[in-house]
């Protein structure tokens, strides 16, 4: 074979940096901002309460570690490394998150590190969430009218004219009469109750591990 | 302030954030105020962020709603659907529901040259449209079918067997029920790669219908259109990570080339350019080529392939020429 081969790995245009994701902070990032937090609502959210299990078992008790912060930080910086390096978010979000609390504890010399092991992240890292656990479309709603049913009655009114009448704020202000701000303050506070609500364990996922002992039951 | 208050208080501006520029643009003021509130704290960032993202998933949730409600009822769901249907008639939303769901059951979408896109469906499968592409969604309450009619998409098909996942491109379906493939039509052939799962292909038109072929995990089929491959078996072949990842690079925006040849490459670059690479030079087309490239950057492949082989890149007419 006479041929040439040439390995040439040419960055984003006119950068002249190779395209090493490890070399190339997300300064160019092919995805716009709207579809790059689109992807976060996709890949990572859906993950967020098992990892949020995890970590709650592995900070009980332990002075400056706090779920909440842990969490903020974690998708602090798997925003800054960009959707389109991330491969496998579940795996991804897992790793960050136990980064985070290793420097936690390493700044608050409180703990031995080899409570957490690699091993173990990694184990649920690899648990995949296949299609079959995520929540189905009925179960998804089911959710989320549960948590809407928390909201008062004018908070729930303006979420619903937003989200299922895709009414525009100014609008929702004109049909409830009521002022622009206190839209605001109703869909501020349906937000956070929402999110509160969804952050918790999904109730209609199984984990690998008791599909396994249902199945050994069966065979039994 | 304690740890706790401070989170809640983070969580608590972040969330007004989020809901303030729902409500219209910035202003240039608010805007510096928002930017200085994300830059002072790594925190600040991932609650917003995160606020963000679960704002914008109820949209979908809502399609949801909106897009299976009234087409099929469930006993469980018994008590929403009268809240909703109350909720409609009182406060005059039939319209606009309506609208949700037609928008999704007739669903065209669309990509330019150069252009790849992420999708969500109501039903939580992903798509992604690569360069100069068209499909169709058309949802119904035993079928989810997407007819692509040019180009390329891939899928992740959220798992459902009452309602298999059908992609139609010409005259032949590839059928699914949970699993991830991409669909490709050619001017002669249909090419299906199957990254998870294990899809179904048929080919119906012409005079022969080809038989079902299962096509697994990491295997491919290149199937041909009826009138020109007539009755050929369907011929599954086998592709190794490495050559998925080369295949399916476009979703992240990249194109791989591992050995092809120079022509080869050239062909798949000019699928994402308005501005096209044309080899002058036939015994430079068969070189074998190896790099990895953004999308639609073209330039940077046309002066990559030159520095490789000695060439030079002339511009002219609207196209890259190559010669040597």
């Amino acid at each position: 074979m006479t041929d040439q081969t040439a390995l040439i790995v040419p960055g984003p245009p006119g950068s002249g940096e190779p395209l090493d994701p490890a070399a190339q902070p997300c300064r160019n990032p092919p995805m716009d901002r709207s579809e790059h937090v689109r992807w976060f609502a996709r890949e990572v959210l859906p993950h967020e309460a098992d990892v949020r299990r995890w970590l709650g078992r592995r900070v009980r008790g332990l002075p400056d570690c706090h779920v909440d912060e842990i969490v903020q930080e974690t998708y602090a910086r798997l925003w800054a490394v960009g959707a389109e390096r991330i491969l496998n978010p579940r795996a991804y979000f897992f790793v960050t998150a136990r980064h985070v609390v290793g420097e936690v504890l390493r700044r608050s010399r409180v703990v031995s590190i080899e409570t957490m092991a690699d091993v173990e992240v990694l184990d649920i890292a690899h648990q995949d969430v296949g299609p079959e656990r995520r929540l189905s479309g009925r179960e998804e709603i089911e959710r989320v009218r549960q948590a809407m049913a928390k909201l008062p009655p004018k908070c729930r009114e303006a979420f619903e004219l937003r989200k299922f009448g895709e009414l525009s704020q100014r609008e929702i202000a004109q049909r409830m009469q009521l002022s622009e701000s206190t839209v605001e303050k109703h869909l501020v506070k349906a937000l956070r109750v929402i999110m509160s609500e969804l952050q918790e364990s999904d109730p209609g996922t199984k984990l690998p591990a008791r599909k396994g002992h249902e199945y050994r039951q069966r065979n039994r | 302030m304690s740890i706790v208050s401070e989170i809640d208080d983070i969580e608590e501006t972040a969330t007004r954030w989020v809901i303030r520029l729902d409500g219209g643009a910035l202003q240039d003021a608010e805007q510096r105020e928002l930017d200085a509130w994300l830059a002072a704290d790594t925190r600040h960032l991932g609650a917003f962020v995160r606020a963000q993202a679960a704002w914008i998933d109820m949209d979908r949730v809502a399609a949801l709603a909106a897009g299976r409600a009234p087409v099929k009822p469930q006993p469980a769901a018994w008590q929403w659907q009268r809240a909703a249907a109350i909720a409609a008639v009182t406060l005059g939303l039939i319209a606009s529901l309506a609208f949700v769901s037609s928008r999704y059951l007739a669903g065209r979408e669309s990509t330019q040259i150069g252009e790849v896109r992420r999708l969500t469906l109501e039903d939580g499968s992903a798509l992604s449209l690569n360069t100069a592409s068209v499909l169709q969604v058309k949802y119904a309450d035993d079928e989810r079918r997407i007819v692509l009619r040019e180009g390329e998409a891939s899928f992740q098909v959220a798992h459902d067997e009452q309602r298999p996942f059908v992609v139609q491109a010409g005259d032949v379906s590839v059928r699914a029920v949970g699993t991830a493939f991409s669909v490709r039509m050619r001017r002669h052939d249909v090419e299906v790669v199957v990254t998870e799962g294990v899809v179904e292909v048929v080919r119906n038109g012409g005079t022969s219908r080809i038989a079902a072929e299962r096509v697994k995990r990491n295997q491919e089929v290149v199937v041909a259109t009826a009138e020109q491959g007539g009755a050929k078996p369907l011929a599954v072949a086998a592709l190794d990570e490495k050559e998925i990842e080369r295949r399916l690079a476009w979703q992240d925006g990249r194109l791989v080339f591992q050995g092809e040849a120079l022509a080869n490459a050239v062909d798949e670059v000019n699928r994402y350019s308005q501005l096209p690479v044309v080899i002058d030079d036939p015994g430079l087309g068969r070189k074998s080529f190896v790099g990895v490239f953004r999308v639609g950057d073209t330039r940077a492949f046309a002066q990559a392939a030159a520095a490789a082989f000695d060439a030079q890149v002339h511009e002219e007419d609207g196209a890259l020429h190559l010669r040597d």
